[in-house]
């Protein structure tokens, strides 16, 4: 038995990563990689604080009194809506509206104060924006035309009307309750991480794969098992893999924090993330264990397999564990304390994106937390060294495409 | 020393070897020969300990084979290959790394056998480059980067033109010169009976014929003479002289049939054919082999019969 870790271990890590980190691929989506986390962490609150996005939209108004028209003139103000044009003929808006200079009109009834209906003609696609404003004013004025009409004050009625509105805190055991951002923008960032996760996770147990499967196509292997062990070469890939992933890791993680404090500020763009430095620390953790969990799992299939098609096929059952959490991402973060969601975060090969998921968007029980990872060192463990048998008995074996039952039946095999 | 008792090794149902015995003595070239298929990498793998025998043993100076006696063995596997996007430097600054060997010490020796193979200015040029023979040529140093004691080396010269293989040869031939016990596999007879000390003949898994190539030479000699020739030979399939032709179109080995002399023969061909060289031979180890293997219709297989 060879020691846990030997220099050779070392050597070949080098290599591994010097092999992926001199790849095109790495270089490109590590420069890009932080755009598309800053892109995904800030996007949904650039579009949530500029609000009015919509293009310029003129309305017609048809019927109605000008004191009506000016009414609506003077609250669409702020909008990208204007009002443009009044008449009391339908067909001379309509002739305007075919001539390109409206975008839509309303029609105002005259018993507008008895009817629930106001029509609204566009030639434009249904821009919800623009239909909720119009929907917005219009309404208002003509309740407070009632309201007028039945002797209260509009400005009163609005004033005890109005409802308060919620203030969301997230709580934390032993913390100072943060000041939650907005559902709209945790739900995103969450997506957005929750995605980032499963993709490194997805691309590096891969590219693992598929650097196993090269030692084979290359023949490398034979000659580098004249100098080293099996395990030796295992260990030596994982880890020269992972200190890559690493290296991918850190350089977004300093630009994006680089962008949320510096830059962004610097530009004035406001940028907040949930969870904050703590989201990046979580993201790492899980990243590591199940890159581990997942690396085994390829590396072995990398050594079973012929070829890239051959590796791919063989993955299948790999791939379905990491895609179900992905799959049910709306029920799990909508209800991240529910049986399904406790589960899948502590059943092993689901656990690193659904437990990291609940980290984002709750606050699960610690021992969850502790029972999820203790089973995931389990089962790192327990996964490595199947692995590693299929790995020393698949690494020679060539113009064969097993099947995966055949690959598990090396299992069994005595050394 | 290396001492290989009784070793066996089945894929499924098929034997790749049987019951194999021998010991290559330290200084010698040892070749294990036969054609392909007779199990020769598979021995070889067992040796280096890449896959295990399923019976019998291997003992390397007088125990089983560790991670430490590696770093003492070169060894070039029938299934080669180098990382394509690597400079010729970069591997093996690598493989010698794997082999416990300091980065200067490495570099030295690089030089050193690139040199010597005529590919110093293909040292910092990416594999993928190189010709066949070239990478092979870097593999070989590969196998020798370490300074190793013994060199294990399996089809060593298999697709080389003749230069390259020349080289190659010289390069073990120098190997063992400096001390190395090298043991090396070939389906190519006449690579084996040029450099050999020792050789094992396998036949499906199992030992044909084995010995010092001195006393195998003795042992299963025959009178032989070799012709080089223009014109048919054919009609010698019939002479009394003769007790088995193995012909190719310009050339042939003959052997005498009993109580007949070379002179005979060379007799019956004057006027016949045009002899250019006529050579009285001990028997090449590709005959010795083909006649062990019995039966004249199987002997005739390797030989191209066609002479038009």
């Amino acid at each position: 038995m060879t020691p846990v870790f030997t220099r050779r271990m070392g050597r070949v890590a080098r290599m591994e990563f010097k092999l992926t980190a001199e790849n095109k691929a790495f270089v490109i989506i590590t420069i890009i990689g932080p755009f598309l986390i800053v892109a995904m962490s800030v996007l949904p609150g650039l579009l949530a604080s500029r609000g009015g996005g919509a293009p310029a939209f003129d309305l017609g108004i048809v019927g109605g009194s000008p004191a009506f028209t000016e009414s609506m003139r003077g609250a669409l103000g702020s909008t990208s809506i204007s009002v443009t044009a009044h008449s009391d003929r339908e067909d001379e808006l309509r002739g305007r509206l075919a001539a390109g200079e409206l975008d839509g009109y309303i029609v105002i009834p005259t018993n507008v104060l008895d009817t629930s209906v106001v029509r609204f003609v566009t030639s434009s696609g249904p821009n919800f924006e623009i239909v909720g404003t119009i929907e917005g004013v219009v309404g208002s004025l003509v309740v407070a035309m009632r309201l007028a009409n039945a002797g209260f004050d509009p400005g009163e009625v609005a004033a005890l009307s109005q409802r308060p509105s919620l203030e969301y805190r997230r709580f934390e055991a032993g913390r100072d309750d943060s000041e939650g951002p907005d559902m709209m923008s945790m739900l995103f960032t969450t997506l957005a991480f929750t995605m980032l996760l499963y993709m490194t996770i997805l691309l590096y147990g891969q590219s693992l794969g598929t650097s196993v499967l090269n030692e084979k196509r290359s023949k490398m292997v034979e000659v580098i098992l004249s100098s080293i062990s099996a395990r030796e070469l295992l260990v030596g890939k994982i880890l020269g893999k992972a200190a890559a992933s690493l290296l991918q890791y850190g350089i977004w993680i300093v630009m994006a924090l680089l962008f949320l404090n510096i830059i962004g500020p610097a530009v004035n763009v406001e940028v907040s993330l949930a969870g904050g430095v703590r989201t990046y620390a979580y993201l790492v953790l899980f990243f590591l264990l199940a890159f581990f969990l997942y690396a085994s799992f390829y590396a072995a299939l990398g050594a079973a397999s012929e070829d890239e098609q051959h590796l791919s096929q063989l993955g299948w059952p790999v791939i379905l564990f990491l895609v179900l959490p992905m799959v049910m991402i709306g029920v799990l973060s909508s209800n991240p304390d529910g049986g399904l969601a406790v589960g899948l975060s502590i059943f092993p090969l689901t656990a690193p994106i659904v437990m990291f998921q609940r980290l984002l968007v709750g606050s699960p029980p610690v021992w969850q937390v502790a029972l999820s990872i203790g089973l995931l060192l389990v089962t790192i463990a327990a996964v490595s060294l199947m692995a590693a048998k299929i790995f020393r008995i698949g690494i020679l074996m060539t113009g064969k495409r097993f099947t995966l039952s055949e690959v598990t039946r090396w299992l069994r095999y005595r050394e | 020393m290396i001492e290989v008792e009784a070793i066996s090794k089945s894929y499924g149902d098929t034997a790749a070897v049987r019951d194999l015995s021998f010991r290559s003595t330290p200084g010698e070239i040892f070749g294990l020969l036969g054609p392909n298929g007779a199990g020769k990498s598979t021995t070889i793998r067992m040796i280096m300990n890449i896959i295990a025998p399923d019976t019998g043993r291997i003992l390397f100076k007088g125990s089983p084979l560790t991670v430490a006696d590696k770093d003492r063995i070169g060894y070039l596997p029938e299934e080669r290959g180098l990382y394509k996007k690597l400079t010729v430097a970069e591997i093996l600054r690598y493989l010698a790394s794997l082999k416990n060997v300091d980065a200067r010490t490495a570099d030295g020796r690089i030089d050193e056998w690139l040199e010597r193979f005529g590919l110093s200015e293909w040292k910092n040029k990416k594999v993928d480059e190189l010709s066949k023979g070239m990478a092979q040529k870097v593999q070989l140093t590969a196998a020798v980067i370490h300074d190793p004691d013994f060199v294990f080396l399996d089809e060593p010269f298999s697709g080389l033109d003749p230069v390259s293989t020349d080289v190659l040869r010289d390069a073990v031939v120098d190997l063992n010169r400096a001390g190395k016990t090298v043991l090396f596999s070939t389906h190519n007879m006449d690579q084996a009976e040029r450099i050999c000390h020792s050789i094992l003949i396998l036949n499906k898994g199992s030992e044909l014929i084995s010995g010092r190539l001195a006393d195998v030479k003795e042992r299963y000699g025959k009178r032989s003479v070799a012709i080089e020739f223009d014109g048919d030979l054919r009609f010698l399939d019939q002479h009394a002289a003769v007790a088995h032709v193995i012909r190719y179109p310009r050339w042939a080995e003959v052997e005498l049939a009993d109580g007949h002399s070379a002179d005979e023969l060379y007799t019956a061909l004057s006027g016949r054919v045009s002899v250019r060289r006529f050579e009285v031979l001990s028997p090449s180890l590709h005959k010795i082999f083909v006649d062990q293997l019995g039966g004249r219709a199987d002997a005739r297989t390797p030989s191209e019969e066609s002479n038009a």
